[in-house]
């Protein structure tokens, strides 16, 4: 450090003096030592839920996390951000989850369906519609809009199929077999074997006008969507902006706002910024170094635990994780607490198995053995034959919708792993290599060179534990990434597809989930708990248990 | 003179034929997968193979690349995966972003580095000259990511002037639109008021030091008469250095425009980069390329003009 | 006319090339030693490397471990006084250890591509007509790209990391410097003693090595310093960009991008890294320029 140097830095340490020690006055609440083991219930939303009930009106801004907007087709793209902010605003699908509401994981309700019933074959399904909706052009809706969109998806000689929603709904339409509408109000839908899952596979097939798709094709549908939800388009720059009006015959009532107005803004710090200039009202995963600062200033922090886990996927093909002692050993090499609390300030909750302590399929028995214990991790790796620990190559996601912090995050489990003996080398990778990865699974050849890989599945729905089934092993099924087989997860996996009792179904897939927390195909990291901050003028949003919004009783005070 | 200009022009043909096959094999060969983000979360192999070949993209490489440039020729640059746009319109509204953003950089690197040029060599080894020469060379050595950060730091973060991100197009206001171009705009212009103030320093002086000025002093010419010459002399360095620098910025800057998330060329290509968006990539490259190619031309161009030597060279 | 810092990757057509006298080394020194500003960045420079070199014996704290209970302190902290980073992690280890491949990452490219491109230009000049016209046509394709877009495009074909960094930026300021090896080259291939030395019968290669390179060496010389202090950035840019260096690995690219979203709560520690890349592209500028005064390599054409 030479003379010149100094002086540069106490130039600029006068410039941005005042404000470090305004920002660090702010910030000094100390983090609370106290181990959030509880599934951390969050802040309650909605500062005056009194007055929530009241108003209307106003501009919602939101500010994504997404670096453009997604385009408005039957799904949006930009991941599942794409479905939160575009597609359910814009479209309905058969069913919906419950989403306006925060007190239970939403699950299947009626949505376009008002009802619906199995036979006795518990193969075929009929849906009766609900009447009187219609699409935002004024066409109606009908049985004949629903087969439109399923030929659309699934019929390859369909004038109108779109190989890119097909193959972006592939899995949501494979256990499809046959469908026809039973007359302009209901709708049969056959299934290739008892699925009782179907429900959920149904809410991601969003319906669009099939006048709106035939008149503009398949190129330029998304410049005209149109669907039934409760906003429509009135506006789409790509890269720039999607402004939203709501539907004033919407079937679940008009929404309260005036206009909603999307922005991409992938910099986490960039969101905090507009946040605060007042440019968006509505901010999705600022930096959490952030919080103290924001809840002085009134903002209201939403947090709350929600079926959105953080995992290290292991590549079972091969040592050191084709051993279940060394998987479970680093269980416990992970300081989740730590993560949480000092790294995170509190924006997740530490995870010990797929899913949150309290979800029904979170098994107790279980529980939340893999308590931060590097004693322990030392003595497994030793009885696994790794006295002197290993090294792995761990890929992890740049960013991408709903990773949260990825690098930060990455590199306290690789200051952990390393405190037991394991040498951790980190691969940056674009969200689409790790999806990639995900898809063909570690054992084909050339994803051997990753030990591991960091992945923010979505727990939510059913099917979407089907990743620890044997049929999902690749190229068979998809997307089995660790190639992890248990006939007895299997056994539980088959039961409760054909299980069309809820309770019991919960039931067995608590089990399955509980032998997976005992062979730990996985590393638990973390559970997400959904950060988004609202500026106190927003008003009546319900922060649900899901992934998903509904605007539908939101407003916004002058 | 025209044959000149016609061989340098004829030049340029085999320069951007080369960049095409570049641009087609460099992005060719990118690891990832390009229809990685299409795809259902788990979507198995076989139905990406099926959209591979709905898409066209199992041809052989030089197959592709002859249908691509084919279609080129034709003024097609197809339609984005991962967009659903005609590629055209992705990167024609990039490059009017991006033509933005260079203008008002160009505009405030021209006025100020030359503003900086003309004190400096007026006051040749005054301190403010030092201070000019100073200024200059950090100017052009400063990172511009980190002059981005550190407007950010100082105007968003602290004083919250100014927005650091969420550029949304004319419609939100001319003040708002101004609010979001001016960071951008000053990152990426420190180079080219570095690069000009001492180009026209160096000019100036040098022309002083010409014998042309000394007569026209002795002949009793005003300060400001003798200046017109000086500026004319020293000119066509100045506009030559002027040319290359808006050719730089015609490039859009990935770092500058990715960090203010302005949507323009660099941002759409390190976009397009990432979610293997092959078709948005190439034609945003291809569009830098010949932006860049032709900007070279019209500054040899210029500088044969201006310069006899080079026209009997050439 | 152009600079030192050719950010367009054009240099000049017509580099005049300098054939040098015997007492001229000594000469060049005296004249550099006159130019303060230069004397002072040499000496930052000088501090930077010996500061990397001997990181473990300026500091005892462990760049790559770091203490999750003490992040992001601010400056002037008792036991960090650079503060700490978001893994609380010490800002002056990590300052340290990170300059070692900040340089390594900005200077290696202008290294090999000096001596690769030297070796093109000094044979295309050689040889004149068709091979110098083919090699000089294939790197003028190159001239089409903005040299930093180039680079991210390669490194991103070829996949992030500090040796594919290396990489890019090397075959990036290959074309530059062939041009001004090819043009000091044709200049010098006409003169009488090259003749002389051909007819006296000796070998091409021994030409070239001996008559040829010494006398080309200047120019190349000063043209390749005035890419260091770009070559600096742009590496720290790819590794900004998540190009480059891996965590944990301190790089300070890769440091202003980890730290970027505490901006709010350290604003002064997140500034830090950027501004050590500034002080290193500004010291190598500055020499440069001031070597090619001392050199008297007119970088340029005096149109």
């Amino acid at each position: 450090m030479n003379r010149r140097t100094l002086l540069q830095f106490t130039v600029q340490g006068a410039i941005l003096a005042p404000a470090a020690s305004l920002l660090m006055a702010a910030c000094s609440s100390v983090a609370s030592p106290a181990p959030t083991a509880a599934p951390a219930t969050g802040a309650s939303p909605a500062a005056s839920p009194a007055a929530a009930l009241n108003g209307t009106g106003g501009t919602l801004v939101i500010g994504m996390t997404a670096g453009n907007i997604p385009y408005p087709n039957t799904p949006p793209n930009e991941g599942a951000e794409g479905s939160r902010f575009v597609g359910y605003n814009i479209y309905d699908a058969l069913t919906r989850l419950n989403v306006e509401q925060g007190n239970t994981t939403p699950v299947p309700s009626p949505g376009l369906a008002e009802s619906w019933k199995t036979a006795s074959d518990n193969l075929t399904w009929t849906f009766q519609l609900r009447k009187g909706v219609k699409f935002h052009d004024g066409t109606d809706f009908n049985a004949d809009a629903v087969v439109f969109q399923l030929n659309r998806l699934t019929k390859k000689d369909f004038a109108f199929f779109d190989p890119l929603q097909a193959a972006a709904t592939a899995s949501f339409t494979m256990m499809i077999d046959t469908y026809q509408a039973v007359d302009p109000q209901s709708i049969q839908i056959k299934t290739k074997s008892p699925y009782s899952f179907l429900l959920w596979d149904l809410l991601l097939v969003m319906i669009p006008s099939p006048t709106a798709v035939q008149k503009y094709g398949t190129k330029d549908y998304v410049n005209h969507p149109i669907g039934t939800g409760p906003f429509f388009v009135t506006k789409y720059v790509d890269g720039q902006i999607m402004e939203l009006a709501p539907n004033p015959t919407y079937w679940r009532g008009k929404a309260k706002l005036d206009k909603m107005i999307l922005r991409p803004m992938p910099d986490p710090a960039s969101r905090l910024a507009a946040l605060q200039s007042g440019d968006i009202n509505w901010a999705e995963v600022p930096p959490p170094d952030s919080l103290a600062q924001l809840k002085t200033q009134g903002y209201n922090i939403l947090l709350k635990t929600y079926p959105h886990s953080i995992v290290l996927d292991y590549n079972l093909s091969k040592p050191p994780f084709n051993n279940v002692k060394a998987r479970v050993a680093l269980q416990y090499a992970i300081d989740r607490n730590r993560m949480c609390n000092d790294l995170l300030d509190k924006a997740c909750s530490p995870a010990y198995q797929w899913m949150y302590t309290g979800h029904p399929w979170y098994d107790p028995t279980v529980g939340d053995k893999y308590q931060y214990n590097p004693a322990k991790a030392k003595q497994l790796l030793t009885e696994a034959g790794y006295p002197n620990g290993f090294k792995i190559n761990v890929a992890y996601p740049t960013g991408g919708s709903g990773n949260m912090w990825p690098g930060p995050m990455m590199e306290l489990v690789q200051s952990n792993f390393k405190d037991v003996g394991v040498t951790m080398t980190m691969a940056p990778l674009e969200w689409n290599d790790i999806l990639t990865i995900y898809r063909a699974g570690f054992a084909t050849p050339e994803n051997q060179k990753y030990d591991a890989m960091y992945f923010s599945p979505n727990t939510s729905t059913p099917p979407s534990l089907l990743g620890f089934a044997t049929s999902r092993i690749q190229p068979n099924g998809c997307c089995n990434v660790t190639g992890y087989s248990n006939p007895k997860v299997d056994a539980l996996f088959q039961k409760a597809e054909s299980e069309f009792d809820t309770k019991k179904q919960d039931a067995l897939l608590q089990q399955a989930m509980g032998l997976v927390t005992d062979d730990s195909p996985v590393a638990f990291v973390v559970h997400d708990l959904n950060l988004r901050v609202l500026s106190p003028k927003v008003n009546g949003f319900i922060q649900p248990m899901s992934w998903y919004c509904d605007f539908l009783n939101v407003w916004v005070s002058k | 003179m025209l044959a000149v200009i016609g061989k340098r022009l004829a030049m340029a043909v085999p320069s951007l034929f080369g960049v095409s096959i570049v641009i087609f094999l460099l992005l060719n060969v990118l690891p990832g997968d390009p229809l990685a983000g299409l795809l259902a979360p788990d979507a198995t192999p076989a139905d990406r193979a099926a959209l591979a070949k709905q898409l066209g993209l199992d041809a052989p490489l030089p197959v592709q690349y002859v249908t691509w440039l084919t279609k080129l020729a034709h003024g097609d640059l197809g339609q984005s995966f991962s967009r659903q746009r005609p590629v055209a319109e992705l990167v024609g509204t990039a490059f009017t972003n991006t033509l933005v953003l260079a203008l008002a950089a160009a505009a405030l690197g021209l006025t100020i580095g030359m503003t900086m040029g003309i004190i400096a060599a007026l006051r040749t080894g005054s301190p403010v000259d030092q201070l000019i020469s100073i200024l200059s060379m950090m100017g052009l050595s400063v990172p511009s990511y980190w002059l981005a950060v550190l407007l950010i730091i100082i105007f968003s973060a602290t004083l919250r002037w100014l927005p650091s991100a969420g550029m949304h197009g004319i419609n939100g206001g001319t003040i708002d639109f101004l609010k979001h171009l001016i960071m951008p705009a000053i990152a990426t212009s420190a180079v080219t008021v570095g690069m000009v103030a001492k180009t026209t320093r160096a000019s100036l002086i040098e022309t002083f030091g010409h014998d042309f000025v000394l007569t026209l002093r002795a002949k009793g010419l005003s300060g400001w008469r003798v200046l017109e010459h000086v500026v004319k002399n020293a000119a066509p360095p100045i506009m030559t250095m002027a040319g290359l620098q808006v050719g730089y910025l015609l490039g859009g800057s990935v770092l500058v425009e990715t960090i203010f998330s302005w949507p323009g060329l660099g941002q759409l290509i390190f976009q397009s980069i990432q979610s293997r968006d092959l078709r948005v990539t190439q034609a945003a490259v291809l569009v830098i390329a010949v932006t860049f190619v032709l900007t070279n031309l019209a500054v040899d161009i210029l500088q044969t003009l201006v310069n006899p030597q080079l026209r009997r060279a050439g | 006319m152009q600079d030192t810092i050719p950010l367009t990757l054009v240099p000049s057509r017509e580099s005049e090339a300098v054939v040098a006298p015997h007492s001229y080394y000594d000469e060049v020194w005296q004249r550099f030693r006159q130019d303060r500003t230069a004397v002072v960045s040499l000496g930052v420079l000088v501090l930077i490397v010996v500061c990397a070199a001997a990181a473990p014996l300026l500091t005892s704290h462990d760049p790559l471990q770091g203490d999750i209970a003490h992040r992001l302190l601010s400056i002037g902290t008792a036991g960090h006084i650079l503060g700490t980073d978001e893994q609380g992690r010490d800002m002056l280890a990590r300052l340290l250890y990170g300059a070692r491949l900040s340089l390594l990452a900005g200077i290696v490219p202008v290294f090999l591509a000096t001596i690769i491109g030297t070796a093109i230009g000094t044979v295309s000049g050689y040889a004149g007509r068709v091979i110098g016209a083919v090699l000089m046509r294939i790197m003028d394709v190159c001239y089409a790209f903005p040299a930093i877009l180039l680079a991210i495009a390669m490194v991103a074909s070829l996949g992030a990391g500090v040796a594919n960094s290396i990489l890019a930026l090397s075959i990036v300021f290959i074309p530059p410097i062939a041009r001004v090896a090819e043009s000091a080259t044709r200049q010098i291939v006409v003169q009488e003693y090259i003749e002389a030395a051909r007819v006296s019968g000796a070998s091409t290669f021994l030409v070239i090595v001996d008559q040829l390179l010494p006398n080309v060496f200047s120019p190349i010389f000063v043209y390749a310093s005035g890419l260091v202090g770009l070559s600096i950035v742009a590496a720290s840019g790819l590794s900004y960009l998540g190009l480059g260096a891996a965590p944990p690995t301190p790089e300070w690219g890769a440091m202003l991008n980890s730290l970027q979203a505490s901006i709010y709560v350290q604003p002064v520690v997140v500034a830090l890294p950027g501004f050590f890349i500034f002080v290193t592209s500004v010291a190598f500028n500055v020499l440069s320029n001031t070597l090619r005064d001392a050199l008297d390599v007119k970088g340029t054409t005096r149109n």
